[in-house]
């Protein structure tokens, strides 16, 4: 025993600067605001008066601006939010939305197949975790226990370089939207498009059609039981885009969305351009090939207010 | 359980506790309760493979012994545990490949999709300790080492965990007394066997997975590539999976030092070797010696039939690593350079060591294209366009982020330039020489790279494939 307390205090001693500069580090690091512990501290300050809520992944984050919404609205969606996410936010916390009255959820090509859990964007589910006190059982993950490994070692040393000054909130508002005022140079190119397009086919996966479909059904029914309703909506996307999506999951998702809504729930709205008549989208309202822009955004929340409000008054 | 993952650190202080709080009588029993439960940890039902051929080994070693004096008996007993080793290593690592060559020679239509051959899996570090259980037999059969009548004993000589699933591979006079030994935990077994762990995981976690990204990134698709790239990615892999399998073997080696065991030292610098035959002295030391005392010696040595000795040593060598064409190719082609080397030697020793470094590892470089290729395809395909739109530009198109390059680069040199300091004598000695502060900030320095430029996707061990 005694040699054994004398090589834990030696190799304490010994390795105290490592030691030391870890714990500030990690220290400094849980001083930063990322998007989602920006995101979660302005729902907190809205939830009570929040009456529609927006779900989704990055195609609503940039798609939908609640302040273009008649009713006072908060945008929950993120980057690569996929539906079992989106169940888990709304088991957390529909409770302590009294005055919610709608949800809008994101209806993409990847709604069904991607899973931010198991996927290229997996790195995102400890800041559910921590942020969102959200459980979603990862097992033991040091990026759930420690911020380094959260933003992983590379990046947080890159952080401590740059004086933490790193901003990591650009262009998120107060109601949660993400704010892209134009698109960049060549975002939109043809090679973009379908370079996205097949990057985005080949993270969909047949085994998370299961989880997702399951993560939705459980939405209608959480939300059928608080008379809550539920719009289903597609942003426009860009055409070049569309013309690089894989057909079969374009037809697959159709069917998947055909069979969970129609008849489940007396209360659910499906927006896409198949099924209603979407105004004219062009070039100038997208950030890239599938994401709208600020403009786009108000465009494409304006429309979908509309039809919220006719129904609200029917 | 990968050394370089969340539950080996785990593990192994709960190991190290219970193996020195519990009487001496105790230990072994635990070590292989240890070493069981570190190997199901990848896949529970393979521990059966391990349970069957230890018993037929135990067994066949006590009955060679039995028979000294009946050379036929003693045979038989040597054949039968053979067979048992190599049955199963030929059952679950070559079948699908042979089955698959004699459907091509001969036109057989091949085992359906869903049959037991097309699905097999192979149990991992099976080539290892199938390769240190024979050497267990042989060694008996030589009369060069007692039969082990302690079950426990032999079966962590087999199991012990630390270099259970990629060596070193141990010899019986080396392993077996150890675990008879009673031992103390001491702050200097701890502290060198600390070291070389760390210095493991820099190589594996540091410069081995960081190399890996830009590797696999052209040898996965190589017909993207032509010129320096398919050059770079090539010199690349060759660091990459020295920093790989000998950063396993001193992490296997500094497990066993805390526990006080002492390990085969498996690699001793090998690209700095100044010919063919010097660097299979010094690559995988402990496999290259399994097969010159088992194969090459047997069939003759240097004395006749020089080239078909070291033929057949490196072809087998090389399905040894991987039941595929290209290994086999490699290990020819590592045989005729070792050919070679015999009638080369008066010329290569008259040039500058610099020099007969770089052409030593020009040509066993050469060699890796074929082992790290997928398919002989491939390999052919890189060798052909090596030369081919020589433009440095070329390299951004690897699809890596370009901070990548600079810190692979910067921890090679970083890697090489250690071991080129510690050259000629060992870790140990240069570590006791440095002053208290020299090593406070190496130490340090050591820990902050591996957190900070390591890659944490606990990735595999190259060598576990084998």
């Amino acid at each position: 025993m005694a040699a054994i307390k004398k090589i834990l205090i030696r190799l304490l001693l010994v390795t105290s600067p490592f030691w030391a500069f870890c714990c500030y580090l990690e220290y400094k690091l849980n001083g930063i605001e990322n998007s989602y512990s920006y995101k979660m501290k302005e729902f907190v300050a809205n939830e009570k008066a929040s009456e529609i809520l927006v779900l989704g992944n990055s195609e609503m984050l940039k798609g939908l601006n609640p302040s273009y919404l008649t009713s006072k609205g908060f945008n929950m969606a993120h980057v690569s939010q996929t539906y079992s996410i989106d169940e888990k936010i709304l088991e957390s916390y529909l409770d302590s939305m009294p005055n919610l009255h709608t949800i809008i959820l994101g209806l993409s090509y990847l709604s069904f197949g991607e899973n931010l859990e198991t996927g290229e964007e997996a790195w995102r589910t400890a800041f559910y975790e921590k942020h969102y006190k959200l459980n979603l059982n990862q097992g033991f993950e040091l990026k759930n226990y420690a911020a380094i490994f959260r933003y992983t070692p590379y990046e947080s040393l890159k952080i401590f370089l740059s004086g933490f000054k790193t901003n990591l909130t650009n262009g998120f508002q107060p109601n949660g939207y993400l704010l892209v005022p134009a698109n960049e140079k060549g975002a939109l190119a043809d090679t973009n498009a379908e370079e996205r397009a097949t990057a985005h086919t080949l993270g969909l996966k047949e085994k998370n059609i299961k989880n997702s479909t399951e993560a939705l059904g459980q939405i209608i029914q959480m939300l059928a039981q608080k008379n809550i309703s539920l719009w289903l909506v597609t942003p426009p996307l860009m055409k070049n885009y569309e013309g690089y999506l894989d057909r079969k999951w374009v037809v697959e998702n159709q069917h998947l969305l055909d069979s969970i809504v129609k008849n489940t729930m007396p209360r659910a709205f499906v927006v896409t351009p198949e099924t209603v008549n979407y105004p004219s989208f062009s070039a100038n309202d997208f950030s890239d090939v599938n994401h709208l822009n600020e403009s786009g955004a108000q465009k494409f929340t304006r429309y979908i207010d509309s039809l919220i409000e006719i129904q609200v008054t029917q | 359980m990968l050394f370089n993952s969340i539950a080996f650190v785990i593990f192994f202080p709960v190991v190290i506790a219970g193996y020195f709080l519990l009487p001496s009588k105790y230990r072994n029993a635990f070590l292989l309760l240890s070493s069981c439960y570190f190997y199901m940890y990848f896949n529970p039902v393979y521990i059966l493979i391990l349970a069957y051929t230890i018993a037929v080994d135990f067994y066949a070693g006590i009955q060679i012994e039995k028979n000294i004096g009946h050379r036929s008996k003693q045979k038989k007993w040597l054949y039968a545990s053979l067979v048992a080793n190599l049955g199963a290593l030929a059952f679950f690592k070559y079948a699908a490949f042979i089955l698959a060559n004699f459907s091509l020679l001969f036109h057989w239509s091949m085992p359906p999709s869903n049959s037991i051959f097309a699905n097999i899996v192979l149990p991992i570090g099976l080539s290892f300790h199938t390769f240190q259980a024979i050497s267990y037999t042989v060694e008996v059969y030589r009369g060069k080492q007692k039969a082990e009548r302690n079950w426990l004993v032999y079966s962590l000589y087999v199991m012990f965990f630390p270099q259970l699933v990629a060596g070193p591979i141990e010899r019986p006079q080396k392993l077996l007394h150890q675990f008879k030994e009673h031992h103390v935990f001491t702050y200097d077994n701890f502290s060198m066997g600390m070291k070389w762990i760390l210095w493991g995981l820099f190589k594996k976690m540091v410069v081995a997975d960081n190399l890996s990204t830009i590797v696999d990134a052209v040898y996965q698709h190589p017909q993207n590539y032509q010129g320096y790239t398919l050059i770079i990615a090539t010199i690349l892999f060759a660091f990459q999976i020295y920093g790989d399998f000998s950063g396993y073997s001193d992490i296997a080696r500094g497990t066993a030092r805390v526990l006080g065991f002492d390990l085969i030292i498996n690699f001793n610098m090998p690209y700095f070797s100044k010919s063919f035959s010097e660097f299979w002295r010094r690559w995988h030391i402990s496999l290259s010696s399994w097969f010159k005392e088992y194969v090459y010696i047997p069939l003759g040595g240097n004395q006749k039939w020089f080239f078909r000795n070291v033929f057949v040593t490196f072809a087998l060598s090389g399905l040894w690593h991987g039941a595929n064409h290209t290994f086999l190719v490699w290990g020819i082609l590592n045989g005729l350079l070792v050919f070679a080397n015999k009638y080369m030697n008066p010329w290569f020793a008259k040039l500058p060591a610099i020099l007969a470094i770089i052409i030593t590892f020009i040509g066993i470089d050469f060699c890796w294209i074929f082992f790290r290729a997928a398919t002989m395809h491939d390999a052919f395909y890189i060798i052909g366009n090596l030369f081919n739109n020589l433009q440095l530009s070329s390299l951004l198109q690897i699809p890596v982020e370009r901070h990548l390059w600079l810190i692979s680069g910067a921890m090679l040199l970083l890697m090489l330039g250690i071991e080129w300091f510690v050259k000629d004598s060992n870790l140990s000695d240069r570590w006791h020489e440095a002053k208290p502060v020299q090593r406070i900030v190496f130490l340090n320095f050591l820990l902050f790279i591996i957190l900070f430029f390591g890659v944490f996707e606990h990735r595999t061990f190259i060598y576990f494939q084998f």
